[in-house]
């Protein structure tokens, strides 16, 4: 079925097309709109199709960064330290399960910086 | 004046994709937000479907075969993210979708959308109670105006077929309503 559309805003794309389609939903139906919402909806979808995307990426098809895997072993860590509820084994089982996700080299230097600078600090102005 | 074919090309072109697509809009948003409205009922939940249906448009369109026209494959997306919707919500809930349309229906009343009248709660409970099937073919025929070759095509259904649900609908409405002209106007 061929179409025809004008390229200007006048345009007879479809013969069935009914201009009253929002009189008559809300004359049989009651159904209505917000004001200017067709305007309002158009600009929302240009800005998440032609503008930027704003496309919501699910967690798990995410890439893990540098930050990220710091991040986690980072919170991993204060916890296995600070958090006097958890066990350290479990935790150090999270440490371990972490580390699978990152290089073995990044791991031990962030372990190795946060023990420098935190742990022994903390040593050195407590004595 | 372009054909169907070339507005496609613009579409998929990396020159003219944004212009066009804008464009598409014009001529679509506003039918494809009633097509779903009736489906989703309540308008918050029309304007969520809408927006995923054209942004599953606009990541497809490369991909449009043209084996259906433009506005068939539109109206098929739009059905199907709505269904899409209601599926979600009766796994959130553990209802059938019917029984998800029907409670959509009960909560008609509070949308602040919705102003109808006690005549049109009536012609709404009635189209609720249409098996599911039957009330999108009389939504699609009726308020849509799409043709049943169309509707076949959105559905997958055979015209036939189509042609059964409609037919059943009208009748089924005909003999539980008795709203002055709507008859008249289904039957026409």
């Amino acid at each position: 079925m061929k179409q025809h559309i004008d390229d200007t805003n006048e345009t007879t794309f479809r013969s069935t097309f009914d201009m009253n389609a929002e009189k008559r939903h809300q004359k049989d139906l009651g159904l209505k709109i917000p004001e200017n919402y067709f305007s309002q909806s158009k600009a929302g979808i240009l800005a998440m199709t032609t503008g930027q995307s704003q496309e919501v990426i699910p967690l798990y098809k995410r890439k893990i960064t540098w930050i990220s895997m710091a991040a986690t072993v980072a919170l991993l860590l204060t916890l296995a330290i600070y958090n006097p509820f958890t066990k350290n084994t479990v935790v150090e089982e999270d440490v371990l399960i972490a580390s699978l996700f990152t290089e073995e080299e990044s791991v031990d230097d962030f372990v190795d910086d946060f023990v420098n600078d935190e742990l022994l600090t903390e040593e050195v102005f407590t004595e | 004046m372009i054909n169907e074919a070339e507005f496609i090309e613009q579409l998929t072109s990396k020159r003219y994709r944004d212009r066009a697509f804008s464009k598409l809009l014009d001529l679509y948003q506003e039918r494809l937000y009633w097509h779903i409205r009736k489906i989703v009922v309540t308008h918050d939940n029309a304007n969520d479907v809408l927006q995923n249906t054209f942004l599953r448009v606009y990541k497809s369109l490369p991909n449009f075969k043209q084996q259906s026209s433009l506005h068939t494959w539109m109206y098929k997306i739009a059905y199907n993210e709505s269904i899409r919707f209601l599926e979600s919500q009766k796994k959130r809930t553990h209802s059938a979708i019917d029984e998800v349309s029907e409670r959509y229906l009960g909560s008609l009343v509070d949308d602040v959308f919705f102003d109808g009248d006690e005549a049109q709660l009536k012609l709404q409970k009635i189209l609720s109670e249409l098996p599911e099937k039957q009330r999108q073919v009389f939504h699609m025929k009726y308020y849509d105006n799409l043709k049943f070759r169309e509707i076949s095509d959105v559905l997958e259904i055979k015209e036939g077929t189509i042609k059964t649900h409609y037919y059943g609908a009208v009748k089924y409405i005909e003999e539980h309503i008795n709203t002055v002209g709507y008859i008249e106007r289904i039957k026409a």
